[in-house]
């Protein structure tokens, strides 16, 4: 829901915030007692309260509140006003009594805060989280690049600056084609949150023996047949390690290799 | 006013929303809404695929009608090779020129000729380049806008060359403007297209840089015509216009003919979107480094397959082919002077210095976190519905539809396989309202045995 609908759901008056009325808030925390919604306050909460003083646009600064909704028409001073537009936090006064202010809210199937802040905290990012997983199967050349295309085709549609896009189509296909030429299985496990993207594969097979060898550029263990496809110039590892902004190499030789990649969406990225 | 120029159009008059053109758009561009398509002008790459499809010819190319010719003091045709294609070689390029001036044309060059100095300049240009490869060739506009709309890293790969029939209406205009004392802009040069999407380089060229035609003209339109204002020839005069067919620009008209008779050896010849959809992949994967050009035909066999050609595009592929072959035994190699042609591409007469611009797709959202969060909810759709691609809800398959509803631009409910899963629900509902009333006591006016009246 956004503070918009919120305005509207409770008739309320808009103190202060108009620029922040298109934000969406997803949970609400009413209480009198700031020291409860300290307590259980998440980023991006909204608070409901009787307390038209400082102190609740003080807990609304510490907790990363949305907006804070004054009821039964209750407004803070003119000091509280300055306090809430310095802190940039939103400002709202409805007429209605705490009790229908949480029922309107309720019927709308908006929550309220019941976890701990760290609970919360995880389940926000992990539903900024959009994961796929692929299978990787060793030796299959016809599938060969299919999950790296539908990667870079969601990176894509998320929006993501092209040069990374690229960069992780790269990554992605380098990875992948790893697992189709020496491994017997693979999964790749691709998650983008607004931080990063992150690359995980992990493969049975015959694990990797000289790890310093295999990152240098043109090393290459690949069989006259694969080189014959074009393949196994001995580019991968190190095409992997440029692009990427970290990248791990876990490998048991017998077993298996496990690769974790990370390239960074925000200004620690390389672009 | 819209973004984008766009030649293919749908006559809604016509239109009774049988979805051929949506299934056969290469880009998923149709949608089809209260029974009509509708192209999202976005996605269009103007191949002109679903005028093909249509069985209603519902869909249009926005070309020029022939009576534009009067619009002008001075009017100049100019072919594309692929007009010489629905002939083949009973009847040669100079005898269709001559036709071209009887039904209304004051003049008709012969594309064919610069086509064959832009095939030598494009030869000239892969000895001297050192970029990244391969570079793709810019002679079939869709391909351009398929680079600009879904691989715009791509973009930088396409090779800086101008196109011949921009080349030719400048040719023509500065020329005529000279010989006759009449201002560039009283003389109309209309090109004679075999698709839509030339339109579109016309009106809204792909690079900034100015195009000089002034209007396209279709085959179709203008192939019966011509047939009646052609004349027979005798074996001289034959002979004579066969020693005139430029052999490097005649094979423009169909795929892997553009290169056919130079010294080019590692070009590959790529016709049909989705053939280009799967070679530009892999090109963004870096695989086809080796290659020095891709020349890239939307159509399948290249020009010759485009949706305003008369002729079946095999038959018209094997006329050139013919053609082609006649002239190589005949010894036949009527091209401008090479050494000339050299000279201007160190002039970089060729040259094109504006670069096409990328005009990536929207993405979900402009906010990451948010478009992170619709990608999600478009993969629970997607993973929810049928997946059979019946195209009844209007968009062409599962996952455009999963996107279209969480664009908000689709109902959940328009999925077909949704109906009888809402009914249960719907019924589940009733049954449990029934059960309500009987335990009020209801059930004894209408006589219904509720199921669990008591708790």
């Amino acid at each position: 829901m956004t503070l918009k609908e919120l305005v509207s759901l409770l008739e309320a008056d808009v103190l202060f915030g108009e620029r922040h009325l298109d934000d969406e808030f997803r949970c609400v925390s009413a209480s009198d007692l700031m020291s409860d919604v300290l307590a259980f306050g998440v980023p991006g909460v909204v608070i409901l309260t009787g307390l038209p003083n400082t102190q609740s646009i003080c807990t609304a600064d510490i907790v990363e509140a949305k907006a804070v909704v004054y009821v039964r028409g209750k407004r803070p001073d003119r000091e509280g006003i300055l306090l809430a537009q310095e802190r940039d936090i939103p400002i709202l006064s409805t007429k209605f009594f705490m009790y229908k202010a949480c029922g309107l809210l309720y019927s709308r199937s908006i929550e309220g805060v019941e976890k701990t802040s760290n609970e919360y905290a995880d389940s926000m990012v992990n539903s900024r989280n959009f994961s796929r997983v692929f299978k990787i199967k060793g030796g299959n050349f016809s599938k060969a690049g299919s999950a790296s295309i539908e990667t870079k085709e969601i990176l894509r549609e998320l929006g993501v600056d092209p040069v990374i896009v690229r960069r992780a189509a790269i990554v992605a296909y380098e990875a992948e084609m790893n697992v189709v030429m020496y491994a017997d299985n693979g999964e790749m496990v691709i998650t983008v949150n607004p931080d990063a993207i992150r690359i995980r594969l992990q493969d049975q097979g015959p694990g990797i023996k000289d790890i310093d060898a295999a990152m240098q550029e043109g090393f290459s263990t690949a069989s006259d047949e694969i080189r014959e496809m074009g393949f196994g110039a001995g580019m991968g590892l190190p095409n992997i390690k440029k692009n990427a902004d970290v990248f791990e190499l876990t490998t048991t030789v017998g077993k298996g290799t496990c690769y974790k990649i990370v390239i960074y969406l925000d200004s620690r990225g390389r672009t | 006013m819209s973004k984008y120029f766009h030649s293919v159009r749908v006559d809604e008059s016509k239109c009774d929303g049988r979805r051929r053109c949506m299934r056969v758009c290469p880009t998923q561009a149709i949608r089809v809404r209260n029974n009509r398509a509708v192209i999202l002008e976005e996605k269009c790459i103007d191949c002109g695929e679903c005028i093909t499809a249509c069985p209603n010819e519902a869909i249009v190319a926005l070309t020029n009608p022939i009576g534009e010719l009067k619009r002008f003091n001075y009017t100049v045709a100019i072919p594309s090779p692929t007009l010489y294609a629905q002939f083949g070689r009973s009847i040669l390029p100079d005898q269709i020129l001559a036709g071209l001036k009887k039904i209304g044309f004051d003049d008709a060059v012969d594309l064919a000729i610069i086509c064959g100095d832009t095939s030598l300049a494009t030869e000239y240009f892969l000895g001297d380049y050192s970029g990244p490869k391969p570079l793709i060739f810019n002679s079939c506009p869709a391909v351009v806008s398929l680079i600009q709309v879904r691989y715009p890293q791509l973009v930088d790969h396409i090779i800086p060359l101008k196109e011949p029939k921009s080349l030719a209406a400048k040719e023509v205009k500065e020329r005529k403007s000279k010989e006759l004392g009449l201002k560039p802009e009283d003389i109309g040069t209309f090109y004679i297209t075999p698709c839509p999407v030339k339109m579109l380089a016309i009106q809204q060229p792909p690079s900034k840089e100015m195009c000089h035609l002034d209007g396209a003209i279709s085959i179709a339109d203008i192939y019966g015509p011509l047939l009646s204002a052609l004349e027979g020839e005798d074996k001289d005069s034959y002979r004579r216009n066969l020693e005139s067919v430029c052999i490097l620009g005649i094979g423009w008209a169909v795929a892997g003919g553009m290169h056919r008779t130079q010294n080019m050896k590692n070009v590959v010849d790529v016709s049909g979107i989705s053939e280009i959809i799967t070679t530009f992949d892999d090109i963004e994967q870096g695989k086809l480094q080796n290659v020095d050009l891709v020349v890239a035909y939307a159509c399948p066999q290249g020009c010759v397959g485009g949706s305003l050609t008369v002729e079946n595009r095999y038959i018209s592929y094997n006329k050139i082919l013919r053609l082609l072959e006649t002239l190589e035994q005949e010894n036949i190699e009527a091209c401008r002077d090479k050494r000339e042609i050299l000279e201007r591409y160190q002039q970089k007469y060729f040259h094109r210095r504006q670069k096409y611009e990328p005009r990536p797709m929207q993405a979900l959202d402009k906010d990451l976190g948010k478009a992170i969060r619709k990608r999600e909810e478009k993969q629970r759709l997607y993973d929810s519905l049928s997946k059979v691609d019946c195209g009844i809800c209007g968009a062409p398959t599962c996952l455009c539809f999963a996107e279209d509803v969480v664009m908000g631009n689709a109902q959940p409910s328009d999925c077909i396989f949704n109906v009888p899963r809402r009914f249960k629900e719907l019924t589940a509902e009733l049954s449990e309202l029934l059960d309500a009333f009987g335990s009020m006591g209801m059930d004894k006016i209408e006589g219904h045995k509720p199921g669990k009246v008591e708790k």
